[in-house]
């Protein structure tokens, strides 16, 4: 052996141990993730071929529910495309969380059109697994916020709003999007290993209404779409951590709903409206799932609603709302003025007419209303998910299935000295403004005539709507409607 | 025997045969004097035609009055010019009109369907029925029911098994049907998805809580345009329809 070879030799006995002791400490990480990359790659594929019962016989459920939705978003983006990719990463995890793993990933995913329109999506899930020796099965998978948000475990805390909560065993929390969840905030707390979720929803108190009749009037809602639905008593009930020192202005109501109908698992599930009202906003937690499950994990629940705690107890009556209003979407009013901060937009509304935030799941809702009855709407919309930008063509798309949906025709001819179609303003933006009759001329409570303007700038898609109980309202909105202006 | 006849023997101890369909829908209305004066002088009609024909009639010529004074006023929209009415200035309506007319309409309503589904359903029992049947059970000695809990008689012939084979069978059925096609009845939050506008964002969420929302505010502002956000899939689905 030449001493250039001797020489070699103990190196690479170094690099090698080096390897070794490398690979030995990767090795566990990579026997967790091995298979879940493997899980996601065959996922994306079948995806791909728009294989979603495939896709879905991967899927040992935890919790029915969860599955089934995903199956619904699933079959809407195949159905919406002729072709699709889709690549799945991992951003976080796997990480225990109970008897399961979960796993943060993002999945950038392609739609095309047959016409070669490509829409690109990111879709952040959370992907709960069930570790079978070698082979990871997934248990539910629940689209979040692909906005930062803390670590599914931990604590979920938001100033503005004023509240925190979670950070419970078991639970792991998935903020959802202000679009999918028509509130200021939402996020939902699902157990894992359970068919059990509880989501928070945070909203406008409405003013002087006491929390039992909020409480009741979810469970109504929720009544009318379930017909099987028996709604129990209304009976107070206050987050734990304020239940010895109460804040002055506090409010708190619970209400059960059975769901009788069965399930999958054979039984009846439940829903528990727990309301909370506090500074001019209202905290909204719908406890769902399999009634057994729910009785099962009652201690991992109450755990839960004890983790609810409101941060600052000394706000006045709407001072919470005001903040979480400014925060989340911008707006102010000074008197008639409606301004925006956040888009640039100044509306001067009708003179003497009553306005109110609105909370829709659009970038932001405004509302005035008179006397009278009638009605003026401003909000704006930030473009769908997969859109880049608003173009005309998209806003069109949505207004006509928007004005079938609610019996609306356009006035023929459209008056003269309004843009009927698509023409730019003085600043630019691209505006249209169409006159609109109730399809019904018999309809005893809908207003016959209305207005309907849309502003469109990449970014934001402006929709002005109102109607006029009688001609002097009718000419407010008109007049009203040329206040709108947009800062570039 | 009608319901009414049962009201006035106090109870359904007697023999009385079960109204039929059509008299439950002769039944006259609880909350209509009117009605009920009208039935009890009148001599009950014998035919399906003559007991059909007065509330026929009445709908009928009701809708058709209906549709004049609508024609006419139709009319009268035409014959008015834009300018003319342009120029009548609306009468301010006083503080609360709007919410004490809705109200009314929605009272008219009520009582309409009150009166309308009141012939279709059962009268409750009287209070003299009520009261005995509370006594006779609690003069029954303690063990010794002739009822058990399952509420037949123990001395009783045994009831047909025909209808429980049926539905054992029908149940069967369906878990049949549920293994084999690997098909468990619709979760909660599917049922309520399936609701929803395809068009809206939220027609997806993965929490039902967006949906009742989303109905709340349907019923505050009923007149909106627009509620929700529109759903980017959907959306893009749109613009591959032939327009």
């Amino acid at each position: 052996m030449s001493e250039h070879g001797q020489g070699k030799t103990p190196r690479k006995t170094i690099v090698a141990l080096f390897m070794a002791s490398a690979c030995a400490i990767a090795l566990p990480a990579q026997q967790h993730a091995s298979p879940v990359h493997a899980l996601l790659q065959a996922l994306d594929e079948r995806f791909v071929k728009g294989d979603v019962a495939g896709y879905l016989a991967r899927f040992a459920p935890d919790n029915d529910g969860a599955v089934a939705m995903l199956g619904r978003r699933l079959e809407r983006q195949i159905r919406a495309s002729r072709r699709r990719e889709r690549a799945t990463r991992i951003l976080a995890g796997p990480t225990p969380i109970g008897d399961r793993a979960l796993v943060h990933v993002r999945r950038d995913i392609s739609l095309i059109s047959g016409s070669g329109e490509v829409r690109r999506w990111v879709e952040d899930s959370y992907l709960v697994i069930r570790h079978d020796g070698t082979q990871a099965t997934p248990t539910m998978s629940v689209e979040a916020t692909s906005v930062t948000a803390p670590a599914p475990a931990e604590r979920l805390r938001c100033g503005p709003c004023n509240y925190q909560i979670g950070g419970v065993d078991s639970f792991f929390c998935v903020p959802t999007r202000r679009e999918e969840a028509l509130a200021l905030g939402a996020a939902s707390f699902y157990l894992a290993g359970a068919d059990v979720a509880c989501d928070l929803h945070v909203q406008l108190a409405a003013s002087g209404e006491p929390a039992r009749a909020a409480a009741l009037r979810f469970a109504d809602a929720l009544a009318r779409l379930e017909p099987t639905a028996s709604t129990g008593l209304a009976t107070d009930w206050l987050p734990p951590a304020h239940v010895e020192v109460p804040p002055a202005g506090i409010d708190g109501a619970r209400v059960v709903v059975e769901l009788p109908r069965e399930n999958a698992a054979g039984s009846g599930d439940r829903a528990a409206f727990h309301v909370v009202t506090y500074g001019g906003l209202q905290y909204v937690m719908m406890t769902r799932g399999d009634a057994d499950a729910l009785d099962a994990h009652r201690l991992d629940l109450d755990a839960l609603y004890r983790s609810f705690e409101l941060l600052d107890l000394d706000r006045g009556p709407k001072a919470a709302a005001t903040a979480a209003i400014y925060h989340y979407l911008g707006g102010r009013f000074d008197d008639d003025r409606y301004e925006n901060h956040r888009y640039g937009v100044t509306f001067v509304g009708p003179t003497g007419w009553e306005p109110q935030h609105c909370v829709s799941g659009a970038a932001f809702r405004a509302r005035w209303s008179s006397r009278d009855g009638s009605r003026v709407w401003l909000t704006g919309y930030t473009p769908p998910s997969g859109h880049r930008a608003w173009t005309e063509q998209a806003a069109d798309r949505w207004l006509l299935h928007l004005l079938q949906d609610k019996g609306l025709e356009p006035v023929e001819p459209q008056p003269a000295d309004l843009p009927s179609t698509w023409r730019r303003d003085s600043a630019g933006d691209r505006e249209r403004t169409i006159v609109l009759l109730d399809r019904d001329p018999d309809s005893l409570t809908a207003p016959r005539r209305r207005l309907v303007h849309l502003q469109l700038r990449a970014d934001l898609l402006l929709i002005l709507d109102g109607y006029g109980a009688a001609p002097s309202s009718e000419q407010a909105v008109l007049t009203a409607k040329a206040s709108l202006r947009r800062a570039h | 025997m009608t319901g009414a006849a049962n009201d006035r023997s106090g109870g359904t101890d007697k023999a009385a045969s079960f109204p039929s369909e059509r008299e439950w829908r002769s039944l006259p209305s609880p909350w209509s004097d009117e009605l009920d004066k009208t039935n009890d002088e009148a001599p009950r009609p014998q035919s399906a035609d003559a007991e059909e024909k007065p509330f026929a009639d009445r709908v009928i010529r009701a809708r058709r009055e209906e549709r004049a004074i609508d024609h006419e006023l139709r009319s009268l929209d035409r014959t008015l010019s834009p300018e003319a009415l342009r120029r009548l200035a609306a009468p301010t309506p006083s503080a609360g009109f709007a919410a004490r007319a809705a109200h009314r309409v929605d009272e008219q309503r009520r009582k309409h369907w009150a009166e309308a589904l009141a012939r279709n359903v059962a009268r409750e029992p009287s209070p003299e029925f009520v009261t005995r049947t509370l006594d006779a059970i609690a003069s029954t000695p303690p063990g010794d029911s002739a009822y058990p809990r399952s509420g037949r008689p123990l001395h009783a012939a045994p009831r047909s098994r025909t209808p429980a084979w049926g539905l054992l069978s029908a149940a069967a059925a369906a878990s049949l049907w549920f293994a084999l096609t690997d098909r468990a009845p619709p979760p909660l939050e599917l049922r309520i998805a399936d609701q929803s506008p395809a068009m809206a964002a939220y027609a997806d969420a993965p929490s039902p809580m967006a949906a009742i929302l989303a109905a709340i505010a349907d019923e505050e502002e009923p007149h909106a345009t627009v509620t929700a956000p529109a759903d980017g899939v959907w959306l893009h689905g749109e613009a591959r329809r032939p327009r």
